[in-house]
């Protein structure tokens, strides 16, 4: 347990740390202000420009001026919208030293292992060791970096610490499945934890950090338990360090599982990847041609121009002594009956 | 009478509410968080744990923090 000397000079610190991220918030106010001023007495001066043109019968003169005023009124409308974000996001109470206070000590009964330091600026708690889903991730350290109050009042003034990472086998950067470089991605409980910053309850915020490390939320994960250990073959489920992702269902597989395109060297799974109709050969469906005739699908290498018509068969509908594709094979057993036949000669009885 | 109320679930909101003289924290749950169990949430009054049958007095620090929620990945 810390002392309450100790305690009031972080609460203290504290206090005026979030005091001067008002302090900033009012200076951006005043500046906005006089910059909503300015334009509008530019507006004012441009319709000034405008009637006097106007009244003058100055008809190019007037179109250019009026164009100049709709920018001026352009930027006076962005100017007014900034200003109602902000105004809108403005923080404005700062907490009670009393409150604060409250704050500290009670942490200290939520939590077994607090520790702060005025000097970097921080507040943190250790968590147990957190199970997930059977895997050991170790415990963490949840720092609240408050110097970063003086900016902002959201997740982002967390910071994660592994105190013994156990990364996910493929990024280490990912020590929790919804942690990655020591950021928290909060979910369902980012706004909640920014609300509790703002109004300084920071052992909600805390409190709902620490439910958010102790949860695991399959469906939006930075890598999922299931792979935590490095991902199985989808499709056999052997867990082979040599493994190949397949570029249309996006799954891993093992070596024997996923093939490469004879054509792009692309891999895909046997069960995504597509066969040359005629060599057999793994082909996707990028390299795969369809023939002339429209009836086979075949890899560029069994594409043959036929010798006739010259368009693009698949070698299976050439013939191969004559080089010929369906079509020009029957044109070619027609022709020699017509014109060549010698005529009979025509016998009178 | 008039307690303040956390609920650290959804939005996060903290505000001052008009609830019966009497009434219970379970009675307030069930209020609040209807069909939520009480098993989730950590319960606190004035910043220290609470049972269920403790009655809540004028002024009150009530706060609701769930301790289930679902995290996220970062969409870059």
């Amino acid at each position: 347990m810390f002392s309450t000397r100790e305690l009031v000079r972080l609460a203290w610190r504290i206090q005026a740390t979030i005091a001067k991220r008002n302090r900033y918030s009012a200076g951006d106010q005043q500046s906005d202000w006089q910059r909503l001023e300015q334009l509008l007495q530019e507006v004012q001066f441009q319709r000034r420009l405008v009637e006097t043109c106007h009244a003058r019968g100055w008809r190019f003169a007037g179109a250019e001026k009026q164009r100049d005023l709709t920018q001026s009124m352009l930027a006076c409308e962005t100017a007014m919208s900034r200003m109602r974000e902000h105004w809108r996001d403005r923080a404005v109470t700062i907490p009670h030293l009393s409150d604060l206070l409250a704050e500290l000590r009670y942490l200290q009964c939520e939590f077994d292992n607090v520790s702060f330091d005025v000097q970097e600026g921080f507040i943190a708690i250790q968590t147990r060791s957190i199970i997930l889903d059977g895997i050991d991730l170790g415990p963490f350290l949840v720092k609240l970096c408050w110097l970063r109050l003086a900016e902002r009042c959201d997740i982002e003034c967390f910071e994660i610490i592994a105190l013994d990472p156990r990364p996910a086998e493929n990024d280490e950067s990912v020590t929790h499945p919804h942690v990655r470089d020591r950021r928290l991605c909060g979910g369902e409980a980012t706004v909640p934890v920014q609300h509790a910053l703002e109004q300084g309850r920071f052992v909600d915020a805390f409190c709902l950090v620490n439910s958010v490390l102790t949860n695991y939320n399959a469906s939006s994960v930075y890598v999922a338990l299931a792979d935590w250990n490095g991902a199985a073959c989808w499709n056999c489920g052997t867990n082979e360090d040599d493994r190949s992702f397949c570029e249309r269902c996006e799954h891993d597989f093992c070596c024997d599982c996923i093939v490469s395109c004879k054509a792009c060297n692309r891999y895909y799974c046997s069960g995504c990847q597509d066969r040359c109709e005629v060599c057999d050969e793994p082909c996707c469906g990028r390299c795969l041609v369809t023939s002339a005739s429209g009836d086979v699908s075949c890899c560029a290498d069994c594409l043959t121009a036929c010798a006739g018509c010259e368009e693009s068969f698949a070698s299976s509908e050439i013939e191969e002594t004559t080089g010929l594709c369906l079509n020009c094979r029957e044109d070619a057993e027609v022709e020699p009956a017509s014109p060549e036949a010698p005529l009979e000669p025509m016998v009178n009885a | 009478m008039q307690v303040l109320f956390i609920n650290n679930d959804g939005g996060g909101f903290a505000a001052n509410i008009d609830v019966d003289a009497g009434v219970t924290v379970s009675k307030l749950f069930e209020q609040k968080m209807p069909g939520r169990k009480p098993g989730d949430f950590l319960i606190r009054v004035n910043r220290q744990p609470a049972s269920a049958g403790q009655v809540l007095r004028e002024g009150d620090r009530v706060s609701f923090t769930p301790t289930k929620i679902e995290g996220a990945r970062l969409v870059a």
